[in-house]
This record gives C-alpha cells, structure tokens and sequence, in this order.
C-alpha cells in the first residue's frame, strides 16, 4: 500500500455513531439512485418502478429527469434516477444535477448504484456520497457476471470498510430488489443507520482539511446546510461552485489564507498540489480496500469482450462493419417505417373520405379535414421512423457498440469539429430530420450537441426527393438530371460538414470537449429495456411535440385559405353554374370544363390568402435568385411541409393539386419563359438548404432548449440557403444557358 | 528493461535483443549489419516521425521506423514518454498527467493517475483514437488528448506472431 508521511493509511475511521431517535415519519421516501455511466442505473431503476415512471427535464438544462415510486411495506418509495456521472465535480450538467440534488435536495436515501466488475472506478463516487454524508446503501450490481468470472467479494468486509449496507443485485436477474427495499425502509426507519464513516486522507492532507474545517464551522448558516469537512476538501480541490458558495463570506479570508498555504507546503513536500494529492490518495485508499475485500481469478482466456472487439473494430473489418451497421439502422428506419406510414397514410385518407361523406361541405368540415385530420396524421407519420430508430439507438447503446461506432469514425468527424457519435444523426437526416434532431440525445456535451442539430437540416432529407425529381427531371435530360441530383446532395453534406467546422470555430471557439470515453463490455440489453426506451421516445414526441405541430397545421391550413376573395368565389360560382346549363355541351366535356374552373378558383384563392400574400411580399427577396412569386410562394407552403412544394406548384398552375398530374405540371414549367436551367439549379439548392419543416423545426427546438439557438438556425439556414442560391443561379447562368 | 528502441532516447547505449516480428524484418537488420546482442549507441530519434540513427562500433546506421519499432533492446534507463507513442500490446505505467481543462477531471475522475497501469489495445481503424485498457475498464481518447499523458513502458509485448495479426 501507499505510504505517504511514512505512515500507512487507514481507509475509513468509525465516527462515532450516535443512535438516532425512533421517530414517527411520513410513510413516504424519497430516494435518490446515483451511479456511473453504464452501471446498469437504468435498467435497475425500471425493475424497481416497473412502468410506473415519468420523464421530465431537470431545470435550466437538457438533461432528463427520471423519477418513479414502487410500495413497500406500507411506504411509497419515490424513486429519482440521477444522471450517470463518474464524480461529483461540476465539470458537466450532469454532474452538477446530480451533486445539488443530493446536496440540496437531501433525499432520505441515496442509493449507490455499482458495477461489481469495475469496483475501482465506481468507488470514486461511492467515497465522494461518503463526504457529504448521504444516507448511503450501496448496490452491488452486475452480481451475476461478477459470479460467472469466479471473482470474490467479501461483502460483510466491505460493509465495515465503507460503514455502509451493501447489498448485491443484478438488475437484469431481478436479484436483491426486494432486499434493496428492505434496507430502504429500514435506514429510513432508522432500523439500520449509515455510520458516517469518513474516508482519511494522509497527515498532511487531513492537517489541512482540519483547519478549513474548523473555520467553516464558525459559519453556522453554511455549516447548518453543508458538511463541513466536505466543503474543505472541495475547497482543496478547487471546486468552482464552492468557492463561488464561500468567498463571498467573512470566513473566506482566513480560508484563503490556509489554501495558499497548503499550495505552498504541498508543492514541497509531495511536489504537486492538493487537488492532485487528494484525487491521488482517494484512488490509493480504494485499491487498498479494494484489495482487501475482493479477490480476482486470474482471468485466463480472452473475455467475450475482447473477442468480439478484434472482429467488429479491428483495422481492416472496422470500418467496413461500422458502414454496414450505419446502412442497417437507415434501411430499418426508411425501408421498414415505410410500411406503417403508408397505413398511417391510407387511415387518414379513409377517416377523410368517411367524414366528406356524413358532413355537408362547408367551412366545418373543410377545418375537420384539410386542418385536423391531415395535421393529427401528420403528426403520426412520423411516429414508426422515431420508434424504429430508437429501437435500433437503444440497442446500440444497450449492447455497447454505440461507443465504438463513436470510436470507429471519429477521426473523420473531428476533422470537422464533430463527435464521433454525431455520425448517426447526421446520416439520419437523409432519412428525416425529425428523427435526426431527436438523436442527437446521444451526444453528451452541449457544443457538440448544438452543432450537430444546426447541421442536420444540410442533410437532404426523403420529403425533397420529389421536388428534386420534378425539377431536374423537367430541366435537364435524363443523363444528367441524375447528375445534378448527386450534386445536390453533395453540395447538402459539404455544407454540413463546412457548418460544423465554423461553427466549433465561432461559436464554441474556447471549448475543447475531450473524446474520452468508456468503451463498455459488451452486454445484451433487455427486451423490456428496449421497448420501454422506444416507447418513451415516441410518448416524448407526441407529447411535446406533436401537440404543437398539430396546432401549427390548423394555423397553416387558415392561412392558405383565408382570407377568401368573395368576388372571385362569386364569379366563378356563376361560370361553373353556366357550365353546367349549357345544354351544347356533352357530361363529359362539363365535367372537363368544370374542374379547369375549380383548379383556376382555387389557384386564385391560394394568391389571396395570407400565404399567398406572404409569398408575394418575400418575391423582392428571391427575385435574385431567378424565382417568380409562385416559386416563391411554393417556397413558403414547404415551410410547413416539404411533400406540399410540389402540390402547391400544381394548384398555382391551375392543375390541381393531384400528384398525377406531374407531367402536365412539367409542361406547364417549360412552356414558362421565365424558368430556365439556372433558375432550377438555384430553386433546387434552396430547397436543399432552406428551414426543414416547421414540425422538425419543433423538435429542433424542443432538442436545442433555447429559441436563442432556435432563431440561429431559422437566420442561419435561410441565409446559407439564400447565399448559396444566388451564388448558383449566377455562375449556371454563365455556363448553362 | 527490455523496451522499444524507438522508445530510447538520442545519446543513450542499448543493446540489441530481439525482434518482435518475422524473419524478413530480421533479415533487413541484419543486412544493416545489426545483430543481437551487438551494443549500439543511438545518435538520433526524434519524437514520433522520421527513422533512427544508431551507431555500431562507430559505424552510423539509419533504421526506418517502422522496422525500428519491432527492434527490441535493453536499456538501462527509464524511458518516459507520451501515451501517444505507446505501440499496440504494450503495458505503460502512469508517470504525469499535464493535461488541463476538462480532460484533466474526467482522467482523473476515471482514475488515471500516477501508477496505474494502462494497455494499449488498438488504434481506430483510422488510426485514431486509441483504446487502452485501465484496471478493471477500458478507454478511448483521441491521440492528442493522450499526448500530455507521460508514461514509462513496463512490459513489451514480444509475441513474433500474433495469433489474429491480421485483425489488429
Ligand atoms: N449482466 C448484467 N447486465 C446488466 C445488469 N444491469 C444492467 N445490465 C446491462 O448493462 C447495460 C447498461 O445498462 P443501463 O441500465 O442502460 O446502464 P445505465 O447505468 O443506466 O447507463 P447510462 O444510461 O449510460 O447511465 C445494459 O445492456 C443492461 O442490460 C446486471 O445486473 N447484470
């Protein structure tokens, strides 16, 4: 073991443990499970709250919050799963969630969720709940795998250690719940107690932290609030927060003084400084225990883990299998969600057709169907694409690849200032960007997040394809139409790509956000795990965000269709009435007529409805990019959805909006002198690079969690959009015309 | 301590002892006229690039790099150097940490401190990241990030042939 000062360390002294009074308390507790990354937090957290659970977001930041309640003799337990963190610093927001709950908060009990396999590590935060003096249990969890490699851990043993109840679980066995429960309630029926115990450090370490202590507790506000010993070490260790708590204090200066100090003396004596000293001697003081208490078998073969890596990340099949698993996701996503949104679809279309056929036409009805119906389906559209790419993250997490997908790619994404987890949202958004924008989740660090969300909508996603096909296919042959569509969506990820470059360079231009990470073994996750986390996403959406984007739909139908021209309505009213009177014409030749009038009427609604007045007021703005104000105006109808630019096209030239008629529409675009080559290069890669759907833009927000970066990407890719659109109209201009 | 003789440093002696690869890389050293067992004097190596000079019996000798990382030799110093020039396979121990900002917490939050142990597993297939293995985990970080990490090799993976070379 380690001797510093000559002396050997103790690990933990016995405070003294005074019996705490049998009172009567509320039958209600609240519990806090704190734990590492990948300690099985989660899946402990859902076996002991079933379903019975509910998501929020911790507030002022994007982290959710997860919080259920189980009965247990007689008391309702709530249950809050923390954030999985490493320590307790204040270096990420998950960390800081995690430390005030416990430290503000005080729940009755923290429950210390721990990876048996990985004692060393996970003992770094188990210590620090130690220092603040959390009524602590600990689970030892992943009992079962611990038992297959033969390892011991003499629990009664480090109970003493630690004075703290330890009790082995596997959450994916479903053992040591009950009991977990049982310890619960008896801590907080003070049964059992947590003794306090507290981790001693070296002579000179604790000198130091004595002295800070003493002061701290001349402050009887903080000292009534905080462990007194625990701000000290903090304080040593150069916490941020508490130093941000104290030295606005009249206690500070004298503190003040004995840091200085302890840098001074630290520095000669051990020649680092106190918060190395500490961090080194904490890890000291768990291999010590740890060696005590636990006894490894020599592990012989090769672990799973091992075998499968040097297949799946190995130099030469890596990549290949990383591209093939990307593709996988993709496919099951688009391919596989098609058949469910084509139901979706079909559903909606019948419930319409239904309802035109009970209800009389009218303003009632069109609301019920063009507003509600059309926006509860496309609401629900979108619904099979976020359940099956969860299904997929979740199991990529689950199992572990995540991480070295993210290990695997990273170096071509940090080229770009990227995470090597933004490769999977990225390629998502090919697919769509409401999917796309929800996995960015994944990515831990605010800045990586951020960028990855503002580069998405450069990722052509599957509602543009028509439009591509339309314009190229009416503009140019057929050779080089798949050319141009290749072009395009080049073009979309070199923008992406140079986006993100700029951005971690101007906008998060101080922030280095480290790749390090854990690469986990591999496990297989649970089936209820899985589909819990897919159904939670979906709920997630539908709640938060579909409920607005169903709002939006029924604001965007009123205004592609009010207000209503009387005068227009009235006249041709009056022709389609002489249509119909005229005795020289044959059934067929009126219904011609009449639907040549009905398509003319509507068209001249949409000009003067507040979307079309919309779309002439912006044709001064596109006017540079060779678009008239029916570009325009399909421009501003794509906002609300991409698959209505083409639809809209076809009711302005009076054809009506069926998608059938697309060669008819292609006529109409030739036979107009002012689209030329040029103009459809430009409309094409304003379509590639403008907002994505308002519905998307939605869940960018919900994801973003600020309208600051909300208002950014709205200015920011209808800039680029506009700006790269005029540079294309110019320079085709010269060479294609 | 037998080590890496791309992990000695410019004016220390070595002696020659193995190499850790086929009979063709052996045959190139010793058409250089390097054999085991000869002691030899290294004249220059610089960091991570570029091949090194040795002398033998006051004869200079240039040895490519990627022939000189299989040549192992013993060495009577302590070589200290950054994680990031650690060769697959071998085992390091900890000797300093310069990093700074945030990387500095979570390393030692995850308990890379001074002492441990560290493997060096593999590189991505695009050469970075790394992984290492910690006791009990393992970690990737990116090659830069592993540059302010300075540690001293302890064991030199020898194996001549590894079983699955090709998947490493
Ligand atoms: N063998 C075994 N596997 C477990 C146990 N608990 C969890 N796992 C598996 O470990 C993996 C990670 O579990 P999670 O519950 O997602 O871990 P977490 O701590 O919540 O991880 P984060 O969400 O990253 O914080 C999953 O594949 C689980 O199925 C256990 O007791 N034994």
């Amino acid at each position: 073991m380690k001797k510093i000062n000559g002396k050997n360390l103790a690990y933990f002294l016995d405070n003294e443990t005074v019996p705490k009074p049998k009172i009567e308390k509320p039958k209600q507790i609240l519990v806090a499970l704190a734990g590492n990354p990948n300690c099985g937090k989660t899946s402990l957290f859902n076996k002991l709250v079933g379903a019975n659970q509910r998501v929020g977001n911790w507030a002022g930041v994007t982290v959710e919050r997860f919080e259920g309640s189980t009965f247990h003799r007689d008391y309702l337990i709530k249950i809050i799963d923390l954030p999985g963190t490493y320590s307790l610093t204040t270096y990420s927001p998950e960390e800081i969630v995690a430390r005030n709950f416990i430290v503000e908060e005080k729940p009755d009990v923290v429950i210390n969720v721990v990876d048996s396999t990985n004692l060393e590590r996970n003992f770094f935060l188990t210590t620090q709940l130690i220092d603040i003096q959390a009524n602590l249990i600990v689970a030892l969890n992943m009992m079962d795998e611990v038992e297959d490699k033969k390892t011991q851990i003499d629990i009664g043993h480090l109970e003493n250690l630690l004075g703290i109840h330890t009790i082995p679980t596997s959450a994916v066995k479903g053992t040591g719940i009950e009991e977990l429960l049982d310890h619960v309630v008896d801590l907080y029926t003070n049964k059992i107690v947590t003794k306090h115990n507290k981790l001693v450090f070296s002579d000179l370490s604790e000198h130091f932290i004595e002295r800070i202590s003493e002061i701290l507790k001349t402050d009887e506000e903080l000292s009534a609030k905080y462990v007194p010993r625990w701000l000290a070490i903090k304080l040593l260790v150069n916490d941020k927060d508490i130093y941000g708590l104290i030295h606005g204090r009249p206690i500070w200066i004298k503190i003040h003084q004995i840091l200085e100090e302890a840098i001074r003396r630290v520095k000669i004596e051990q020649n680092t400084d106190p918060e190395m000293l500490l961090k080194e001697e904490r890890h000291s003081f768990i291999r010590g225990a740890i060696r005590e208490t636990v006894k490894f078998k020599p592990k012989i073969k090769r672990t799973t883990t091992e075998i499968i890596d040097s297949l799946l990340i190995n130099r030469i099949t890596g990549l290949p299998i990383f591209a093939l698993f990307m593709w996988l996701i993709f496919q099951v996503t688009f391919r596989l969600g098609e058949m469910p949104m084509n139901l979706i679809e079909n559903l909606f279309t019948a419930l319409s057709n239904f309802i035109v056929q009970i209800i009389p036409e009218g303003i009632g009805r069109s609301i019920l169907v063009d507003g509600v119906i059309a926006g509860v389906g496309g609401v629900l559209v979108f619904l099979p694409n976020i359940m099956i790419l969860f299904l997929s993250l979740s199991f990529l997490e689950g199992t572990g690849y995540m991480a070295r997908a993210a290990f695997v790619i990273d170096k071509v994404m940090h080229k770009f200032g990227l995470h090597g987890k933004s490769f999977i949202p990225m390629i998502t958004g090919f697919g769509c960007s409401v999917p796309a924008f929800m996995a960015t989740r994944t990515l831990k660090s605010e800045s990586d997040r951020i960028t990855t969300l503002l580069v998405i909508p450069f990722m052509s996603c599957g509602a543009k394809f028509p439009v591509y096909v339309l314009v190229a296919g009416t503009f140019f042959d057929q050779n080089s139409a798949g050319n141009v569509l290749f072009g395009i969506y080049l073009l979309g990820v070199v923008i992406a790509l140079i986006s993100a470059r700029l951005m971690k360079s101007i906008l998060f231009k101080d922030i280095s956000e480290p790749f390090v990470m854990e690469l986990p073994p591999y496990r297989m996750p649970t089936f209820k795990t899985l589909m819990f986390q897919m159904w939670f996403r979906a709920s997630q959406y539908l709640r938060k965000a579909g409920t607005i984007i169903l709002f939006v739909s029924v604001l965007i139908w009123v205004a592609s269709n009010f207000p209503k021209s009387e005068s227009v309505e009235k006249l041709y009213i009056t022709k389609i009435e002489n249509v119909k009177q005229n005795v020289n014409l044959s059934d067929e030749q009126k219904l011609q007529k009449i639907t040549k009038l009905e398509s003319k009427k509507n068209s001249l609604q949409l000009e003067n409805s507040a979307v079309g007045i919309a779309g002439k007021f912006i044709e001064p703005i596109v006017r540079p990019l060779g678009f008239d104000w029916k570009l325009g105006l399909s421009i501003v109808t794509g906002i609300a959805a991409k698959e209505i630019i083409v639809s809209t096209m076809g009711t302005l030239y009076s054809l009506g909006s069926d998608s059938g008629n697309t060669d008819a529409l292609r006529e109409k675009l030739l036979a107009s002198d002012k689209y030329n080559k040029a103009v459809a290069i430009s409309f094409l890669v304003f379509i590639l690079l403008y907002i994505p759907c308002f519905a998307a833009s939605i869940v960018f927000h919900r994801e973003a969690g600020s309208w600051k970066w909300t208002a950014f990407y709205a200015v920011y890719t209808m800039s680029v959009a506009w700006l790269i659109s005029f540079v294309a109209y110019n320079i085709a201009g010269l060479f294609l015309l | 301590m037998v080590t890496r003789l791309i992990y000695c440093s410019n004016n220390e002696k070595v002696v020659i002892e193995d190499v850790a690869a086929g009979n063709g890389a052996i045959e190139n050293l010793k058409e250089l006229g390097i054999y085991p067992k000869d002691e030899v004097f290294i004249t220059k190596n610089i960091e991570s690039k570029g091949p090194i000079h040795i002398k033998k019996n006051e004869k200079n000798v240039v040895i490519g790099r990627k022939l000189a990382e299989k040549v192992l030799v013993n060495s009577f110093l302590e070589q200290v150097l950054p994680l990031s020039q650690i060769k697959i396979g071998d085992k390091v121990e900890v000797v300093k940490m310069n990093s700074d900002g945030e990387i500095r917490y979570r390393l030692l939050d995850m308990g890379l401190i001074k002492g441990v142990m560290l493997k060096m597993i593999r590189t991505a297939p695009l050469g970075d990241p790394i992984e290492v293995e910690m006791s009990g985990f393992n970690l990737t970080l990116r090659l830069n990030e592993a540059k302010s990490i300075l540690v001293k090799p302890v064991e030199i993976e020898k194996n001549k042939r590894k079983k699955f070379s090709i998947f490493s």
